[in-house]
């Protein structure tokens, strides 16, 4: 899943450690969701979103995601 | 000496029995080598679960707590269990063939127990899955 969790990161100058920390999981997954090799869980991304002081919705790309998916949702129906 | 895995406990005293009942067999059977092989086996394996039982240091790896982590062990563990269902079906094709062929009573007894073994893997999965679908 696409998010915006790098571009916030930098933006508030945080490391992939330090973002880890403060959202309590590993820098592995930091660096998975940053590679949109891993779409992280609800809680995670609300509590992502509070760090950086945006929305879910800001922060997962919400209409950009929904949209991929409902093409892709009409290529397999 | 402080206990704290009781279910290590357990496995040691099934181990102890075991040895017991192997050297029992190997005294009766005047001196077979297969139960000494497998007292030995039995002894070692007991002596490890006593040593896990009462040792901090013998518990089993914590769960994984990054949701990472358990991503990627689910999807790990499904994708074992894949492969061995494919492997053991894989297996009863060849010893069903190799028993066509060769009509090889030990191809028989490999074919019957790779199909229990497959058999028991889609009930445990079945059980599994009817547990995870009511409870989750």
């Amino acid at each position: 899943m696409k998010t915006r969790v790098k571009e916030l990161r930098m933006e508030a100058k945080l490391t992939q450690q330090q973002l880890a920390d403060l959202v309590h999981v590993s820098s592995r997954t930091i660096i998975s969701i940053e590679k949109e090799q891993y779409s992280p869980s609800l809680m995670l991304a609300y509590r992502m979103a509070q760090v950086f002081g945006v929305t879910v919705e800001t922060l997962c790309c919400l209409k950009e995601n929904q949209a991929w998916e409902d093409t892709q949702h009409e290529t397999l129906s | 000496m402080k206990l704290y895995h009781k279910r290590k406990l357990s496995t040691a005293l099934v181990a102890s029995g075991l040895a017991i009942a192997c050297f029992t067999a190997y005294i009766k059977t005047n001196l077979d080598l297969r139960f000494l092989i497998a007292l030995l086996l039995s002894l070692v394996y007991a002596g490890i679960s006593y040593y896990s039982a009462f040792s901090k240091d013998g518990a089993a790896p914590p769960m994984a707590e990054d949701e990472r982590d358990v991503f990627i062990t689910l999807k790990t563990s499904w994708t074992t269990l894949w492969i061995l269902s494919k492997l053991l079906f894989a297996g009863c094709v060849v010893t069903m063939g190799l028993y066509v062929a060769l009509r090889s009573p030990i191809c028989m007894a490999v074919l019957i127990t790779l199909c229990v073994v497959s058999i028991v893997l889609f009930i445990c999965l079945l059980c599994a899955n009817l547990y995870y679908e009511k409870h989750s």
